[in-house]
């Protein structure tokens, strides 16, 4: 997977090298990490949670968990890759959270119980992709911020979210329906 | 195959998921259907708009302080005194297998832990700077505590963050036991307690660089105790 970072003159060389420092225990090492990261960290956070307040706090929440595990990279994908697989799961881990707390775990995979998030705007309003994917149902936008906008697989997204391949293909049409309504 | 059965399956098709023998009867029926290739384009123009939005969005504000402020809470840094004393006791478990009884034990236990290693590290911390050998005299203590205004903004993010844990809480309290509430506002009130003492050595020593930290530190823990608690399951 790409990464931002990836697009700036930065060799992999010295990439892996501040990784190694950071993993070292050098907290400026750690925070040239954060800088490379943080715009796609953040990106990442708000489109899944579609709040800008509780996106800043999930990308906190990232880079402290990245720091906690940081003994646990070997390097075997690139950094980005596996930050971005972190970051992730601390959305997907807060929302499983948040869940519980509130007494609205969904055990299932009926797909009635997605059907909600925020009403469509009125007829005749015109939004931007971005605006319009915010309105999305959680579960529905996941899946579509994931396979349409960061390019996982169907599987990989399934095994993420812990929900069956068919579901997720499922949300994906249903979330492609409801975006051409709202775009229209 | 009927026109709903090949609609069903445009986004399949757009995605190249389909069999081939799938994906050619797909393709023979949108030579035919006028309806249908204007569902799949706009179904490519959507996937494309999707692929085409930036990477990366600049936050509204600097994340780096507060991660850095927290990463200083978990870290051990040496010299020894201090990292065992500054250490705050992590609250959040990374097993929540334990039942509820059990964790408000480690909870209670890691908040008295807390204050007295708050108290300690205060202490320390004070102690440390006051025999640090100074070049020059230090200058008269300045009429306004540079350190607590320094300090300001990321404790009014943190007294924002627990006030809506805590109303939050507040909402929640009906649906837990009287003796878990009563657990929960013992350790608030310790952690209180740790607040008051390191704002107060703060106060006492502005140039102390470890304080702010040490406050930092103390504050993040009154909001993780929070957190835990809002994970609580109803009674």
């Amino acid at each position: 997977m790409e990464s931002v970072c990836e697009a700036e003159p930065v060799s992999a060389i010295t990439a892996a090298s501040t990784v190694r420092q950071a993993q070292d225990g050098s907290v400026a090492a750690f925070e040239k990490l954060y800088r490379d990261h943080v715009e796609h960290v953040y990106a990442l956070c708000l489109r899944l949670s579609a709040d800008s307040v509780r996106a800043e706090e999930l990308t906190q929440d990232v880079f402290v968990r990245a720091w906690e595990k940081l003994g646990t990279f070997r390097g075997d994908s690139a950094f980005s890759t596996w930050l971005h697989r972190l970051a992730v799961n601390v959305v997907l881990g807060s929302r499983r959270s948040e869940g519980r707390r509130s007494s609205r775990v969904l055990l299932t995979d009926d797909l009635t119980v997605f059907d909600g998030g925020t009403p469509a705007p009125e007829v005749g309003a015109r939004m931007d992709l971005e605006a319009a994917m915010a309105t999305l149902p959680a579960a529905t936008r996941t899946v579509f911020v994931m396979h349409e906008v960061e390019g996982y697989t169907h599987e990989e997204i399934a095994r993420l979210t812990g929900r069956a391949e068919g579901t997720c293909k499922t949300l994906l049409h249903r979330a492609r329906k409801l975006l051409r309504e709202r775009l229209q | 195959m009927r026109h709903d059965d090949f609609q069903d399956r445009l986004g399949d098709y757009v995605d190249g998921e389909l069999p081939v023998p799938e994906r050619m009867a797909v393709e023979l029926h949108l030579a035919a259907c006028a309806e249908c290739r204007r569902e799949a384009d706009a179904l490519r123009a959507l996937r494309h708009q999707a692929r085409a939005l930036p990477r990366g969005i600049t936050p509204p504000r600097d994340l780096w302080p507060e991660i850095q402020a927290r990463l200083q809470a978990r870290t051990p840094a040496p010299p020894a005194p201090v990292q065992d004393a500054g250490e705050v006791i992590p609250l959040r478990r990374a097993r929540p297998a334990a039942p509820v009884w059990q964790r408000w034990s480690a909870l209670a236990a890691a908040a008295v832990v807390l204050v007295v290693l708050s108290s300690g590290a205060t202490a320390y911390l004070l102690r440390a700077r006051a025999a640090a050998p100074v070049a020059t005299a230090p200058a008269a203590a300045p009429r306004t505590n540079s350190a607590l205004v320094a300090f300001r903004p990321a404790e009014m993010e943190y007294l924002s963050t627990v006030e809506s844990l805590q109303a939050e809480l507040a909402a929640r309290r009906d649906e837990l036991s009287p003796e878990t509430v009563a657990v929960i506002e013992a350790n608030l009130r310790i952690i209180d307690q740790a607040i008051a003492e390191a704002r107060a050595a703060l106060e006492a020593d502005p140039r102390n660089p470890d304080l702010p930290l040490h406050l930092s530190g103390v504050y993040r823990t009154k909001v993780e105790l929070l957190q835990s608690a809002l994970l609580l399951p109803s009674i």
